[in-house]
């Protein structure tokens, strides 16, 4: 006998997501997922945003890391409320462990929660946490072919930050073929050249995040 | 590793199904996943029969089919669909926006069991 299903591999994982989103949802915070690749700066990039946008609102962090604390320790020292989760070798978040570690945020304080996943463009574009948006973070030093390689991380992506724009001249890399390609791949995507290092182009993703939290108040 | 946590669901969702059915044995299962699901078939196909040795009688040589769904857009301009495949979400009729209609499933399709 053949019984249909249809049911997503995932269901479990995006049930909890839902909750999560719900609790987001009531607390009026604003709660976006940071993928990308080992080393693309996602951390830098985090630090430049908790900087630039603490006088102005109420922030949070989850820190998703293989092993170590580093990453939550230079969250901390911006005095940003900040939740590790080590996944021990795991190669994503997934939307129970941002549910454990929500028990340790206090929501009702806090008007953006930026949760870094672990570095990797497979799996965390598989996992829904509950997330309002998904940003990416490309370095330059990636190349542009990653939206072709990595399409459904681009592809659910809202916004892509591409960091480490200083580097640009030791690269053959250039600004407008990256672009094209992660628009080639998701068109409707705000593309945000930058640099966490020099500040080159921090203000304008500064400024359209700021408005996303606006509006999730 | 990560396809192994997802033979996992399957086999769960699956058994406990067949379970509440009275069934004994599942012969088939059908999954569909998408071109752009970041999963690779093989693993999740070597995943799923080493947890379904593991699960003694209900999965013994249960075969699994794995559907692709090609990664597909839609034109939000003029509606045309398009495959996405290598060349992206951007409409080739019209060069307007894309928006992905298929290509990241992650589904149980159906099973077979009596």
């Amino acid at each position: 006998m053949e019984v249909k299903v249809v049911e997503r591999i995932l269901k479990v994982n995006d049930a909890v997501a839902q909750a999560n989103r719900s609790r987001f949802d009531a607390a009026g915070v604003l709660a976006v997922n940071i993928i990308g690749s080992p080393g693309a700066g996602k951390t830098t990039v985090l630090e430049r945003t908790v900087e630039g946008l603490k006088g102005r609102f109420a922030l949070a962090c989850i820190e998703g890391d293989p092993y170590t604390t580093r990453d939550a320790e230079r969250i901390a020292a911006l005095d940003c409320p900040v939740v590790q989760i080590n996944t021990q070798g795991g190669c994503h978040l997934d939307a129970s462990l941002v549910s454990q570690a929500l028990e340790q945020v206090d929501l009702g304080a806090a008007d953006l929660l930026l949760i870094e996943n672990v570095g990797n463009l497979l799996c965390p574009s598989q996992y829904d946490l509950g997330e309002h948006l998904t940003v990416v973070v490309l370095s330059v030093t990636e190349g542009a072919d990653k939206p072709e390689k990595y399409p459904a991380a681009f592809q659910r992506a809202r916004a892509v930050i591409v960091s480490k724009i200083d580097a640009l001249a030791l690269t053959d890399v250039d600004l407008d073929d990256v672009s094209a390609s992660i628009r080639r791949f998701n068109p409707q995507a705000e593309v945000f050249p930058l640099s966490a290092r020099t500040g080159e182009g921090v203000e304008a993703w500064l400024q359209w995040l700021a408005k996303q939290v606006r509006a999730a108040r | 590793m990560h396809e192994l946590g997802l033979a996992e669901n399957v086999i769960a969702a699956v058994g406990s199904d067949a379970r509440r059915r009275g069934f004994t044995r599942v012969s088939r299962v059908t999954l569909r996943v998408g071109e752009w699901s970041a999963v690779l078939p093989d693993s999740l196909e070597a995943g799923f029969h080493l947890l379904a040795s593991l699960e003694g009688d209900l999965f013994a040589g249960t075969e699994l089919r794995i559907e692709r769904e090609p990664a597909r857009g839609i034109c939000t301009a003029c509606g045309s669909t398009f495959p996405a495949g290598r060349t992206g979400l951007v409409c080739p009729a019209c060069g307007g926006p894309g928006r992905l209609e298929s290509g990241v499933e992650l589904e149980i399709a159906s099973y077979e069991g009596e």
